[in-house]
């Protein structure tokens, strides 16, 4: 692909992955960095990015994934403490107005994505299920799974 | 309430007239704020984020003397890329000296050139900085606009004679803006900034400040 058009690429969608990854990591400059990361990792399926109905899942798929890493990875190395991702929606199992970075960490990036999404974006099972390319059925099965076990991670904190 | 999740934001800034969310967004203050912010990280990603990153997004390698710069010409009909220059003229006078120096960079469609403070540059115009410290220190730059607003552009570590990967696109706004950068705390850097706002733009160094400091005025011209 020319320079011309990855730059042409990366000024339409990268808007929309800076936004993403401000989102997760609500850190301006580990976002800038996490955006060229997740672009450079989109342009390896280029065909996605040049059609406008695939391209935004796509890169919100690749971003939601990368960020989520970067919290976990940054944890382990010791690094700064990311803030812990505001609760959009309000769900029964999950009462916290906050999912905290050590709920999250204990599960799969999948899993992580879903909760996110469902938790944090606010968004319906089946927009999850599109958005990361799974079936609505593994959405509801993760979250559960999730839900479950972050109650009782909270519980067990709190006692 | 059901709020549209961020990806259906996305998909309506894309295009608005065709979003199925747009009469939920006109009626809800919630979600058009969002919208708003959104657009504002959108700004800020045209404006700082891809002029400091094209350069990464293009080359796997980081090779600093070589970077390419994006030019968005003011007409806005065609990108040009320039090979940034390394260093200033011999007979540069700009912020030099003290523990601590500042130079910018225009990238214009005649060649990169420094700018001396109180220079009029485009308005839709890249800038790219160099810094000279004289000892290892924590680098903040950020500018201040004619209308206050504080927007910091890096943070990072520097010693000697360091040129800041990428740059900066100016905002496309006619009008003073300064460009600082201090040695010492990050956010220190910044909240000294914010309370001081637009009255920056007519001082060269953030007083009360003990850090090595530095500073250019440019004038974005229309």
């Amino acid at each position: 692909m020319a320079r011309a058009d990855i730059a042409e690429l990366y000024r339409t969608w990268g808007p929309a992955v800076y936004r993403r990854c401000l989102r997760l990591l609500r850190d301006t400059e580990a976002a800038r960095d996490a955006t060229q990361e997740v672009f450079r990792k989109a342009l390896s399926s280029p065909e996605k990015l040049d059609d406008p109905d695939l391209a935004l899942p796509f890169i919100y798929r690749v971003a939601t994934n990368h960020c989520l890493n970067e919290r976990r990875n940054a944890g382990r190395r010791g690094e700064m403490e990311l803030d812990d991702l505001d609760v959009a929606s309000e769900h029964p199992q999950f009462p916290q107005r906050r999912l905290v970075q050590r709920v999250l960490s204990r599960f799969d990036v999948k899993t992580q994505s879903i909760a996110v999404g469902v938790l944090v974006d606010g968004m319906e099972h089946e927009e999850v299920a599109s958005a990361l390319g799974i079936s609505r059925k593994t959405v509801s099965r993760k979250l559960a799974r999730f839900l479950d076990h972050a109650r009782k991670y909270l519980e067990r904190s709190a006692a | 309430m059901n709020h549209p999740s961020d990806l259906k934001l996305e998909r309506h800034l894309l295009a608005p007239e065709r979003s199925p969310v747009a009469a939920h967004i006109g009626e809800c203050e919630r979600c058009r704020e969002r919208v708003s912010e959104m657009r504002r990280q959108g700004d800020d990603f045209r404006r700082f984020v891809y002029p400091a990153t094209l350069d990464a997004v293009l080359r796997p390698r980081w090779r600093p003397f070589r970077a390419l710069w994006l030019l968005a010409p003011a007409a806005g009909l065609a990108t040009v890329l320039l090979i940034a220059r390394t260093g200033p003229t011999s007979d540069y006078v700009g912020t030099k000296g003290g523990p601590l120096s500042l130079t910018a960079y225009a990238a214009l469609p005649s060649g990169a050139r420094p700018v001396n403070d109180g220079e009029q540059v485009p308005a839709s115009a890249s800038l790219r900085f160099r810094v000279r410290a004289d000892r290892t220190c924590t680098l903040t730059l950020f500018s201040v606009d004619g209308d206050g607003q504080i927007s910091k552009l890096y943070s990072r570590e520097v010693h000697g004679d360091v040129t800041l990967p990428g740059g900066v696109q100016l905002d496309g706004k006619p009008g003073p803006e300064r460009f600082f950068a201090v040695c010492g705390d990050p956010d220190s850097v910044e909240q000294t900034a914010r309370k001081i706002g637009a009255r920056a733009l007519d001082l060269r160094s953030l007083p009360e400040f003990k850090g090595a400091q530095a500073s250019v005025r440019i004038e974005k011209s229309p």
